[in-house]
This record gives structure tokens, C-alpha cells and sequence, in this order.
């Protein structure tokens, strides 16, 4: 299984094996800034269904600055180990679902909460802690959890940026018809 | 600015971010932050396979086979020549090595193991191979999962490295000696055929993994030199043949089957023989290892592009004043290019194994900046044991 999973993300990944994690002696499907990606977008995307917290400028400018983050560390300006990798694309992986959730929490009723915002950054804080860890020290089990974690956060991404392409779409549709039902005489 | 314009806008910065840092990753290929290079176990003093990691800067020894002359006590330990590189997932390497001492018919052995996952490693002994020592001079031919060895002077043997799937075939139409190379993308075969009846003609063609049948490109219709380094590109449009000599170099290229450019490059009276050569990726130039003559007691070893066009070619002498060796010596110089073509790596560790060997100081892994405009070298020591067997010739 993790072979067609490996193949899979070929396509999004350079998997080089030196910056890959191995659990138990099985690589992972994607390198490890990768693997922080797809695990922080997957654990981000469930808090914001679950927890929906409120996203105010100041959580919205942290995020932003998780986004800028990637430069240094993805242009390999800073030197960086494993772990430093991953933690990285935690980060990464939360500000770019946050970013994408935007246009969908506007767009639709959730009631949001302020307790919530607690809650998102303690289980982020969790995730920048337990991913390391559990990639370094677990063992095949480990391997197969994470992978799953993995295309759970790929599946995510492509769901909002999807939902993000439909909802624009549907908003230059409706100007249209109201640019042209304005154009039709009284 | 509304808050529906500014979700979206920050939506869109979300995705441009995504789409930025997912083409970024994949331009990363493995073997471009790995190098496989020869080097010496200083314990046993046998040569084996090292992997250099170019963003740690370190270098481990991944795998040493040790043989020994005779079975008498105190044997001393037999030299092996060893070729590296990757299979296509790039997690694998596959390393070959052979004694140059073996019989015409010797085998070859041939491991697969992988980089940084704890996977078995794999030995196989193909037996009865045609100068299987001289075969490793050229780059392992790898397709895929499979590895092409030459088994005859018209017959090929494919092994299948998942499964150990041996398969032989002899070109009973061949016209003369094939051999064969791997192709750029490591998906493919590309062979020669030389037209031993007619002479002076050589058949570049292109070789079904699968079947084995043979699809001609083009023919040259000069023979080729013992001498000359080929290169090619992925698709077999573009064929260059660049030959040695005293006073003059010389390169030709083929392009869609046709002779397309030739030009002379002036030894200033130093004879010249190349190690291998290598398309560059702008497809307008070639990248070549060499071996100089330096006087009458020294030779040295260096890089140089040759353009093609009558532009000025450039080269960088990585060794100097090396003791002299026939021209044969170049062939243990060989050079490799990272996918974006930007770095050259040479490893003169087989120099070291010479009859006159290089100096310690000599015995290195050199990489070439090739985006510097002075082509700037990097040097990374390989470590000689006390005791080397000297048996290259």
C-alpha cells in the first residue's frame, strides 16, 4: 500500500531519501517537510471544522507569517536538520488550510468561537511536538499511520482549493447576471 | 476592501503558496543532493562505494566487498573495480563490481540496496560476462528496474532487479560488436552497432527494453575510435563523438541522423584523451573529463566544454603534474552532471590505484561549479589507506 501511496505522491514530492522519514525501516511517502505539510494540513483542516475558531486579523497576520516562514527554510537559507524540516511544514501545511478555509467560512454560517482559537493552537503546538517523534522513534505501525495521516492532509488541500475554484467561479457567474439583468430596461 | 475580497485575495496568496512550494520540492531529484563516488576503506585498504551529501557536506562509506589475490595466508587484497548509481525511484542504489584481473569470462556481482530504509540488500552473480572489468568503464545501464550487461560481443543479459529475473540474447543479425549505454532519463537503452563487413560505419540506435529489438537513429559513417567518448541525448536526436589526439581534438555531431557540426579543438601540442562526455542541457555544448599530456613525465586531469559552434572552449586542470600514464588512465576519470547541469563531479580515486600512483593530496572528489564563471572546484579528500595494491593499467 505504501508503494502506490509512494507513487502517488511522486508527483508532488522530489522524496529525496535522505529527507525522508522511515518508521520502522518503511519510508514514507514524501519527505519530511512533505510530511509536515500534508499531517499539519490534515490536523488543521479537522480543527477548523471542529473547533471553527474565530479568524480575526491576529490569527490571520500568524498564519501570514507561518506562509513567509517557508522562504528561508524552503530555500535552504537557513541550515536545518529533520526536525527543523518538519516543524516547518507543520506550520506551512496550518497557514495555507487556514488561507484556503477563508472564502468557505464567509461564504456558509459557522458559528465561531473564541475558546476554539485556545484549543487550535494547543493541538498545533501537540502536532509540532508528536510528528517529529513519532516519525523518529515509532516503529511500522507508525509508518502506515502517518502515511494515512498523509494522503488524509492531500485530500484536504484538494478539497478546499476545489470548493475555493467552485465558490469563485460561482461568484463571477452571479456578477454577470447582474451586470446583465442591470443592462435590461425597466 | 469587504471582507469577501480580502478572503478571497488571501485565498488565492494560500494556493499560490501551495503551487510555488509543491514545484520547488519535486526540482529536487536525489541523486543531485547524493554523489556516488568510489573510495577506500582504510581498514581493509579495498576500494568501495561512498555517498556524499552535498547539503551536509559528509561523506559515509556505504558498501566495501573485499577479495583477496589467493587463498595462501597474508593474501593480499585483490582490486575492484566498482560502478555506482540510482535506480529510477531513487531510493535504490545498485552498485556493480568486477575484478579486473578475472578471465575474459568472469561475472559480474551486482547489489541493489537501498539509500536510508532499512530494506535487505540484494547480491547477484552474473556469470560468464565478456570483459566484464572493461564494462564497468562505461555508466551502468540501467532501464527502469533492469540492468543491461553486455554478455558477448553480440549478446546482452538483462537482470531484473526486484525480482532476479535473468533473461539472455544473442543479435544473431548484428553486423559487428554491440555495446550499450543507458539513456538520460534512465528509462531507456541506446546501443552501437559496428558494421564490421562495409567498415566504417556504426549504427546509434535505440534498444527495446522489453523485447530487445533494435530501432536504428542514425548512422555514422565514420568508425569509432577506441578512444572516443560519446554523448547523447534523451531522445537520440543529437549524437557527439569527440576523439583524442596529439596536436588536435576533435568533435562531430549527429543531429536527427544527419552530420549537423564538426569542429577541431587544438591540443597546443599535448596529446589529449578523454574519460567520458556529457550532453550539456542547453544541448549546444560538451562537457568532457580529460587526461593531458604535461611534458614528458607528467600528465594532468581536468574538465572542459567544448561548444558547439567555434566559440572558445573552456577548461579547469584539476590534478597537475601527475606521474605519466598512457592515455588509458582517462577512462579513470570520469565525469558525472547533476540533473540541472549545473555541477561537474570527478573522483580520482582510481588514479590511486595506478602502477604510479597520484599523490594522497591528489585523491580527491572534485566538484565543479559549472553556473560560476570561473568554474569554481570544490574539493573533497578521499582518505588513502597506508597500503595500496597498485594494478590498474
Amino acid at each position: 500500500m505504501l508503494d502506490i501511496i509512494s507513487h502517488l505522491f511522486a508527483a508532488v514530492c522530489g522524496q529525496n531519501p535522505g529527507h525522508t522519514w522511515a518508521p520502522g525501516g518503511l519510508l514514507l511517502p514524501c519527505c519530511q517537510r512533505c510530511t509536515g505539510l500534508y499531517v499539519g494540513a490534515g490536523v488543521a483542516a479537522l480543527l477548523h471544522l471542529w473547533l471553527r475558531p474565530k479568524l480575526s486579523r491576529r490569527f490571520l497576520e500568524v498564519h501570514g507569517a507561518c506562509l513567509l516562514a517557508m522562504a528561508p527554510f524552503g530555500l535552504h537559507w537557513v541550515v536545518q536538520g529533520p526536525v527543523l524540516r518538519t516543524t516547518t511544514g507543520v506550520l506551512f501545511g496550518f497557514a495555507v488550510v487556514t488561507f484556503l478555509w477563508l472564502p468557505l467560512s464567509s461564504r456558509f454560517t459557522f458559528h465561531v468561537s473564541r475558546p476554539g482559537v485556545r484549543y487550535y493552537f494547543l493541538v498545533l503546538g501537540a502536532t509540532l511536538l508528536l510528528l517529529p517523534l513519532a516519525a523518529s522513534v515509532g516503529g511500522t505501525f507508525a509508518a502506515y499511520a502517518l502515511s494515512g495521516l498523509i494522503g488524509w492532509g492531500a485530500l484536504a488541500l484538494f478539497a478546499l482549493v476545489v470548493a475555493g475554484v467552485i465558490l469563485g467561479l460561482l461568484g463571477i457567474l452571479r456578477r454577470m447576471r447582474r451586470a446583465a439583468s442591470s443592462r435590461v430596461p425597466a | 476592501m469587504n471582507n469577501a475580497k480580502r478572503n478571497a485575495v488571501l485565498a488565492f496568496v494560500g494556493l499560490l503558496a501551495l503551487s510555488i512550494y509543491i514545484l520547488a520540492c519535486t526540482s529536487f531529484s536525489p541523486d543531485d543532493t547524493k554523489v556516488l563516488y568510489p573510495s577506500f576503506d582504510v581498514a581493509t585498504g579495498a576500494t568501495g562505494i561512498a555517498g556524499y551529501d552535498r547539503e551536509a557536506h559528509t561523506s559515509e562509506l556505504l558498501f566495501v566487498p573485499v577479495g583477496y589475490d589467493s587463498a595462501e595466508t597474508n593474501a593480499e587484497v585483490a582490486p575492484t573495480i566498482l560502478r555506482a548509481g540510482w535506480l529510477a525511484n531513487g531510493r535504490d542504489i545498485v552498485i556493480t563490481y568486477a575484478s579486473p584481473k578475472d578471465d575474459e569470462k568472469a561475472g559480474m556481482t551486482v547489489a541493489v540496496m537501498p539509500w536510508s530504509a532499512r530494506k535487505p540488500i540484494k547480491t547477484f552473480h552474473v556469470p560468464a560476462l565478456k570483459d566484464a572489468g572493461e564494462a564497468l568503464m562505461a555508466p551502468l545501464c540501467i532501464a527502469g528496474d533492469q540492468l543491461f550487461l553486455r554478455s558477448s560481443d553480440k549478446g546482452i543479459v538483462r537482470l531484473d532487479l526486484r525480482s532476479g529475473a535473468l533473461s539472455t540474447h544473442e543479435f544473431e543479425d548484428a553486423k559487428g560488436e554491440l555495446s550499450f549505454y543507458p539513456a538520460p532519463d534512465g528509462a531507456n537503452v541506446f546501443y552501437f552497432e559496428a558494421d564490421n563487413p562495409s567498415g566504417g560505419q556504426t549504427t546509434f540506435g535505440r534498444l527495446n527494453p522489453k523485447d530487445f529489438s533494435r530501432t536504428p537513429l542514425m548512422v555514422v559513417s565514420n568508425s569509432l575510435k577506441e578512444a572516443t567518448a560519446v554523448a547523447y541525448d534523451t531522445e537520440g536526436k543529437v549524437l557527439a563523438l569527440l576523439a583524442g589526439g596529439e596536436d588536435k581534438a576533435a568533435l562531430q555531431v549527429w543531429r536527427d541522423g544527419k552530420p549537423a557540426f564538426s569542429r577541431e579543438v587544438d591540443n597546443h601540442g599535448k596529446k589529449r584523451a578523454f574519460g567520458n562526455a556529457i550532453l550539456a542541457p542547453s544541448g549546444k555544448a560538451i562537457r568532457a573529463s580529460f587526461q593531458q599530456a604535461s611534458g614528458t613525465n607528467a600528465v594532468s586531469y581536468g574538465l572542459m566544454e567544448i561548444p558547439m559552434s567555434e566559440a572558445l572552449t573552456r577548461e579547469v586542470t584539476l590534478i597537475k603534474d601527475a606521474p605519466p600514464q598512457d592515455e588509458g588512465s582517462a577512462y579513470y576519470f570520469q565525469a558525472g552532471v547533476s540533473h540541472d547541469g549545473k555541477t561537474a563531479a570527478l573522483a580520482s580515486t582510481y588514479l590511486a590505484l595506478m602502477e604510479k600512483p597520484i599523490t594522497a593530496s591528489d585523491c580527491a572528489l572534485f566538484f565543479v561549479d559549472l553556473s560560476d564563471p570561473n568554474w569554481k572546484v570544490t574539493k573533497v579528500p578521499i582518505p588513502m589507506p597506508a597500503k595500496l595494491a597498485p594494478v590498474l593499467k
